[in-house]
């Protein structure tokens, strides 16, 4: 039999956001998802549920295996998935993870008005398409890395960046962790990652990566808003892109290790790319180093891509413009880190998975920049490349329910395959130039692949998000010029 | 013969062949189709991949994933292959953005509802590529 021909599991409505799959069979725990009505007939027939069911049979999983609302079927842990393990008797899964270690999402905003920046957005665009590479062979010959310098990259992540005269000492505050990873061990990454990921730093892949201009077309509240920068009209450049070959290389690396791991300490798999290891063993540690690191260096990345991004502003508005351009925020979405959470009244200390999940951390939080701590943390949704993303703040019901989790996008509804067969008869470029927004891409498959209408409207990922508590919506983001892969 | 399957997030294929080496060509062809669609690919240099792994299914396996990573960490594209003496030789050429279409970078190919199986008219695998 098949594994899509096993019966899925099935949904309890909690409250109007929340859904439960029961305990059954191999599960040690339940399985929690957070969906509208709406959202949850469109999951009933998806193997998301299932991937959220079979997270919750790893050993030493703490609370809920948790799936947020934009969930959609990925490879072992559904994408949009959250589960924390005991760091004693729990594991730690590369799939759970990602290959895209440490993708991201990093929000800036600039000092122009969508008014200035509309007669010169084909030239910026086009700027912004020559600075950052993307697409199929996309490296850089401007930044090549021997050994040495790549293992700082590696330990240092966007610190060491900015060392090497990419951005300046304010940008670490808005970065999550600031922009380093503790545990990273370079000796941990193969030749074969360096080898994937060494002319690629400053590069942003293919797939849904993207840089995109926009602006602020609406604020939820205006106080908040202006001090974090993104009042109404204020022009922003969104990044979402990670550690590119090198860290789908760790990944890789790590998951025959942890395959054969899984053997050597009884670990059942309901599927292998579940593969994981119990957090105390050689194995875990290798893989912990390993990502560590590959989560720096895409912390490395997005601060390139950052200074190229300010270099492009310079060349079309000039030195002030460029001089003027803050971060307003930068977001891991594919990580495991050891965390500190309150669970039934106590403060234990537990490895969060976070894949295609975002981390929301509450106001007054100790890990906060002082900037950030009277509001909480910004969470940023990116959505589509026709319709919005948005900026969020994060709550206290999250830290309390979610191990201080909250989405991190739209979510898919169509299969590449569909989208693209969906796409071949327009002119999606045009089409969307028609409302406004221009598009400049590597490939035309990536485009069609990525057409609005392949994923769902993250406006109702976000009410739901907002609805349950775990976020506050703060500003909506309208796109006017994309850079895809 | 090899064809796309429905697949929400990534890609999901689906190769047959007679036997284990026509089953790689069509690999090859698909991994070629998936990075540059439809634009020539030139046999110019062999790569030789050593065919490693427990059984069939996982020696295919890990060939799959050689031509993902020749393609990201070396920019090869490969255009045909060949079994001979437990490895393949992979012909191919570099990536040119003059003559190759940019469709799409591959990540990884994943062991998520990995399918390996004989059939009444030979081999069948099902993979799910990461983009």
């Amino acid at each position: 039999m098949k594994p899509s021909d096993r019966k899925l599991p099935a949904l309890e409505r909690v409250d109007d956001f929340r859904w439960r799959i029961a305990k059954t069979g191999s599960m040690r725990t339940e399985g929690l998802i957070f969906a509208s009505a709406a959202q949850v007939r469109e999951l009933e027939s998806d193997e998301a549920l299932r991937q959220v069911a079979n997270v919750a049979c790893l050993p030493g999983i703490v609370g809920p295996s948790i799936a947020m609302p934009d969930i959609h079927w990925g490879y072992g842990f559904p994408i949009g998935g959250v589960a924390a393990f005991d760091p004693e008797s729990g594991v730690v899964s590369p799939g759970g993870v990602g290959y895209d270690i440490n993708c991201g999402v990093r929000l800036l905003t600039t000092p122009l008005a969508v008014a200035d920046a509309r007669p010169r957005l084909r030239e910026l665009v086009d700027e912004l398409f020559r600075s950052v590479p993307s697409g199929v062979g996309s490296s850089r010959a401007d930044v090549k890395l021997d050994d040495p310098q790549l293992d700082r990259v590696l330990s240092g992540g966007a610190a060491r960046a900015v060392e090497l005269g990419f951005g300046r000492d304010a940008d670490l505050e808005a970065i999550e962790a600031g922009g380093r990873l503790e545990g990273a061990e370079p000796a941990r990454v193969s030749k074969r990652a360096r080898d994937r990921g060494r002319a690629q730093l400053g590069t942003l892949g293919s797939g849904n990566h993207f840089v995109e201009v926009g602006w602020v077309d609406e604020t939820y509240d205006a106080e908040a808003a202006s001090a974090l920068g993104v009042g109404v009209g204020t022009v922003t450049v969104l990044i979402h892109t990670g550690s590119r070959g090198l860290g789908h290389q760790v990944c890789d690396d790590h998951l025959d290790a942890m395959l054969a791991a899984a053997k050597r300490y009884g670990i059942e798999l309901p599927d292998p790319q579940l593969c994981c290891a119990p957090l105390t063993s050689p194995e875990a540690h290798a893989y912990w180093g390993a990502m560590n690191a590959a989560a720096n260096f895409a912390f490395a990345n997005r601060q390139l891509i950052t200074h190229f991004v300010r270099r492009a502003l310079d060349r079309v508005f000039g030195a002030a413009v460029a001089g003027d351009v803050d971060i307003v925020y930068d977001v891991a979405h594919n990580i495991a880190k050891l965390e500190e959470h309150e669970i039934d009244g106590k403060l234990r200390r537990v490895c969060v998975h976070r894949k295609g999940a975002t981390r929301a951390l509450p106001p007054g939080h100790a890990e906060l920049a002082p900037r950030f701590r009277e509001l909480g943390q910004p969470v940023l949704v990116p959505g589509d490349m026709g319709r919005s993303s948005f900026v969020l703040l994060g709550l206290d019901r999250a830290a309390s329910e979610t191990f201080a989790s909250c989405c991190h996008g739209a979510g898919r509804r169509l299969s590449r395959h569909a989208a693209k067969r969906e796409a071949r008869p327009r002119n999606l470029v045009r089409e969307l130039e028609a409302q406004g927004i221009l598009i400049r891409a590597a490939s035309r498959a990536t485009v069609d692949e990525e057409m609005p209408e392949a994923y769902k409207d993250v406006a109702g990922v976000v009410d739901v998000v907002a609805g349950a508590g775990l976020a506050r919506k703060l500003a909506r983001l309208r796109p006017l010029a994309v850079v895809k892969g | 013969m090899h064809r796309l399957l429905a697949h929400t997030a990534d890609v999901r294929a689906e190769i047959a062949a007679p036997d284990f080496g026509s089953l790689c060509r069509e690999a090859v062809a698909l991994v070629r189709e998936l990075l540059v669609g439809t634009s020539p690919v030139v046999s110019k240099e062999i790569r030789v991949v050593p065919l490693e792994g427990e059984d069939e299914a996982e020696r295919f396996f890990r060939f799959v994933r050689e031509l993902v990573y020749l393609a990201d960490a070396d920019g090869f594209l490969p255009a045909d292959c060949a079994s001979r003496n437990g490895a393949v030789e992979v012909s191919g050429e570099s990536f040119d953005p003059s003559r190759h279409g940019s469709e799409r970078q591959l990540k990884a190919v994943t062991r998520h509802q990995y399918l390996y199986r004989r059939a009444q008219d030979g081999l069948r695998a099902e993979l799910i590529f990461d983009l």
